[in-house]
């Protein structure tokens, strides 16, 4: 009895420990449902890593609110070989070789793709699935750049003024990943019909199949997590209108919905836990919550002191962490129960990024990018800063841009060595050598334009109020001369 | 099911304010002081102290209780993207407004308050106005200790500029400093008679026109105090206000007189505002206290120039004559017009200009 009551424990304790193993599929934009987005590339043909760059600016298009040069990339081992992908603003998904930057296969669509693309391998066969802002969804063979099948989340029509994609995840209602879940908005500018409208969308992921689709109002959603509670496949995800939801995986019913949230940007990141799991989620008002996985009741809130653009990653341990990156200039790292301030790192700009985050290995290191243009390498376990590297100015002249989901970094091992991947808003796509004897030294940020624009402010200013003195004297003068009536 | 508990009535007046996250206890505190300001600058006894006490308050308010940016630069660039996210985002927009419209607002309607009684960047300028009266002084002249104090603040300032700028710490985005050094150049160039004071007030249209460049441009500048508003940390707004502060004791509230951008903004309005300080010439027996009382020279020979004027009814609370009072022009001009004019009406004396 005592026997079968253990096993009873193991087992329904079983979805929480497979949830907890590190990422080993880049199945959700993050890598795993705790946005750690690190992962091992385990690849027979890779050669050892190094830096590398490849330019995607191309044709540099007009910014507009939401545009961004590169999404977040995603990383995965297909023909064995590592390999990085990332969407880009030209339309097109590029496929580079993680460790030379070799450039293997480009896939172009009808649109932008901002939103990350997604690995899948059941063992069988991989795929790669990419949302593009054309409204489709692509299934491509991550070997050689073919089209599996596609599907129109929205039907064209004329009156279409534009559709965001966020990036899908894999996952299923039950215990197999059979299915990709793809969160879309859609306006519809037509003068009988001007809405927005926004959902998830279910796929098969053999086919492409609809499976189901549901309709979750008129704010532009974040990309969703799958997470498996006692075996039931649950989406959580966020919106701009301020909602965060959790979805059941197998018909998108609404399991339970936030309404008090601020804009959510990001998908939120699970821990599971003994209580039923921690959603944490950061808001546009700077607010970080701790909530209850299956209620959504919160358990604990932080306040930054500023925006909140970015995913929340969680780390398990001995002391559960939360690292988020605010607009108030700091990665925040917070206890998980209670979400205590644990320490802060602070940089020269508002953290807008995901953090990346690297537990294994001599030295562990989360990775952010923040708006002093920098890619920050902090100790996981201190906050003390290990190094920084410039990683590119805008490409628009423009720097207050929270409303575009700039690329987060992330992480990947390849042959025992961690490596940097980062779509940087100069439009160049970077790897770099985290190894503690191969970091190259930091390019240093020029500060030339503060100088230069001293003089250009305090000359004219200085020459206007001589000006102004020059004719009020003038005046006053030849008042005085003027003989009283 | 909480909302579903919730009432009709308390659901149309909660949902609103949801996505404001908590904000609105920051936006009641700042609408509680404006209403604090207007009750309490009725009271004739005791009128100074009760301000400073005011400033005080709003001290508070906005280093532990406020969220937003409202410092001066931010409160503009706030206000430009909350009239941005209007038509999509409303709730973010009425948070980014409400702030620049609460001050529009009570300007017309109850004077430039918000400069004489709540800014927290005019009341530090009071703390460096209260030590540079009790500083000794030359007339007709700078004083040693004026000179030497200006001279090494801008040294100081320059050096620790060049040192900071050589280390690559300071980048296009702390161009708060270049504020500061405006500041310090005005300064030095009103104390050595190079610049007149009035004239060089129309620089404030330069201050915010560069704000409105930047703000446009997206360009990130903070504004002095900013600093303290949130919890970043912005050396180059500390600094800012450091040098705010040190060119107070030089020139009495010279950030408000040359540059500040909103003040000009609030000047501007302050000549349509419902409540102004006028001058009964009949009760005025020239004795120029009113003149000395005024921090920021708004005030001249009893010709009050409404556009500097900042509403800390110091002047009137200085005049044994009760020559300054406070006046509702509004209601003096809607009896004026129902009237037919008389003869010869005693007329408030004030500038051609207002």
């Amino acid at each position: 009895m005592k026997l079968s009551g253990a096993l009873a424990v193991v087992a329904l304790l079983l979805p929480w420990r497979a949830a907890a193993t590190e990422c080993e599929i880049w199945s959700q934009s993050r890598c795993d449902a705790q946005n750690q987005a690190a992962i091992e590339l385990r690849a027979g043909q890779a050669t050892l890593p190094r830096a590398w760059s490849f330019d995607g600016s191309g044709r540099v298009w007009g910014y507009e609110p939401g545009l961004t040069v590169w999404s977040s990339p995603a990383l995965g081992v297909a023909g064995d070989r590592p390999l990085v992908v990332a969407g880009n603003y030209d339309h097109t998904l590029y496929c580079l070789d993680a460790a030379t930057g070799e450039p293997l296969w480009r896939f172009t669509t009808g649109g932008p793709i901002y939103a990350a693309p997604v690995f899948f391998h059941d063992g069988a066969r991989a795929m790669l699935f990419a949302a593009s802002n054309d409204r489709i969804v692509y299934a491509i063979d991550p070997a050689s750049g073919r089209q599996i099948w596609v599907h129109a989340v929205e039907d064209y029509r004329p009156t279409l003024g534009g559709a965001r994609l966020a990036s899908p995840c894999v996952g299923g209602a039950g215990d197999k990943d059979d299915a990709i879940f793809v969160p879309y908005w859609v306006w519809d500018r037509s003068l009988a019909n001007s809405t927005q409208s926004s959902g998830v969308m279910a796929l098969s992921i053999a086919d492409g199949r609809p499976l189901w689709r549901k309709a979750l109002g008129d704010g532009e959603l974040t990309a969703a997590i799958f997470v498996r509670l006692q075996g039931r496949g649950v989406l959580f995800l966020g919106s701009s209108s301020g909602n965060l939801m959790a979805l059941a995986a197998g018909n998108g019913d609404v399991l339970w919905q936030r309404a008090e949230l601020d804009c959510v940007r990001n998908p939120p990141a699970f821990l599971p836990d003994a209580a039923g799991g921690l959603l944490v989620t950061g808001s546009k008002f700077g607010t970080v919550r701790g909530l209850e996985a299956k209620s959504g009741v919160e358990r604990w809130q932080f306040r930054t002191g500023d925006r909140v653009t970015g995913s929340p990653a969680l780390l398990d341990g001995k002391t559960p962490k939360v690292l988020v990156g605010s607009y108030d200039r700091k990665l925040h790292a917070l206890s998980a129960a209670d979400g205590s301030p644990l320490w802060q790192d602070t940089t020269r700009g508002g953290v807008y990024s995901s953090p990346a985050l690297i537990a294994s290995g001599s030295e562990p290191m989360v990775l952010f990018a923040a708006w002093d243009h920098m890619l920050h390498a902090t100790d996981l376990a201190r906050g003390q800063p290990i190094f920084s590297a410039y990683t590119g100015a805008p490409l628009w002249n423009v720097a207050g841009m929270d409303d575009s989901n700039w690329a987060s970094p992330a992480a990947g091992r390849i042959r025992g060595r961690w490596m940097a991947f980062v779509g940087s808003y100069d439009g160049t796509l970077r790897a770099l050598p985290l190894e503690a004897d191969e970091r190259s030294a930091p390019e240093l940020r020029s500060n030339l334009w503060f100088w230069l624009s001293f003089p250009m402010f305090l000359l004219p200013a200085a020459g206007l109020a001589l000006l102004l003195t020059h004719r009020e004297r003038r005046r006053r003068a030849a008042a005085a001369s003027t003989p009283a009536r | 099911m909480q909302a579903e508990r919730a009432s009709t009535l308390a659901k149309v007046f909660n949902v609103p304010f949801l996505s404001l996250d908590g904000t609105s206890v920051e936006m009641a505190s700042l609408l509680f002081l404006f209403l604090m300001v207007i009750v309490i600058s009725n009271a004739n006894r005791h009128r100074q102290w009760i301000r400073r006490g005011v400033q005080l308050v709003s001290f508070v308010v906005f280093f532990y209780v406020v969220y937003s940016c409202l410092g001066v630069f931010g409160m503009i660039r706030n206000g430009l993207y909350g009239l941005t996210l209007v038509g999509s985002a409303y709730s973010e927009s009425f948070y980014w407004l409400a702030l620049p419209f609460v001050i529009i607002a009570v300007t017309l309607l109850h004077g430039p308050v918000f400069c004489g009684w709540i800014c927290p960047t005019g009341s530090l300028q009071d703390v460096s106005g209260w030590i540079r009266k009790r500083l000794p002084r030359r007339p007709g002249g700078l004083s040693r200790v004026e000179l030497a104090g200006i001279m090494g603040a801008s040294l100081a300032f320059i050096l620790l500029l060049v040192w900071l700028g050589a280390k690559k710490k300071l980048f296009v985005e702390d161009s708060s400093l270049h504020w500061a050094a405006m500041l310090l150049l005005l300064c030095c160039l009103v104390l050595a008679g190079v610049i007149d004071d009035i004239p060089s007030r129309r620089l404030r249209v330069f201050s915010l026109a560069a704000i409105f460049f930047t703000a446009v441009s997206h360009m990130v500048v903070t504004s002095p105090v900013h600093f303290a508003f949130t919890s970043r940390d912005d050396p180059a707004s500390a600094l800012t206000t450091l040098v705010i502060l040190l060119a107070g004791t030089f020139v009495l509230r010279s950030w408000c007189r040359y540059l500040c951008p909103w003040g000009h903004v609030v000047g501007f309005l302050h000549r349509f505002s419902r409540l102004r300080i006028l001058l009964d010439a009949s009760k005025c027996n020239r004795c120029g206290v009113c003149d000395t009382s005024c921090d920021v020279a708004a005030i001249e020979k009893g010709v009050i120039r409404v556009q500097h004027c900042q509403f800390c009814h110091s002047c009137v609370d200085h005049c044994a004559s009760s020559a300054l009072s406070v006046v509702d022009v509004w209601a003096m001009n809607a009896k004026r017009e129902s009237q037919p004019a008389p003869a010869e009406a005693p007329q408030p004396s004030e500038s051609p200009s207002a």
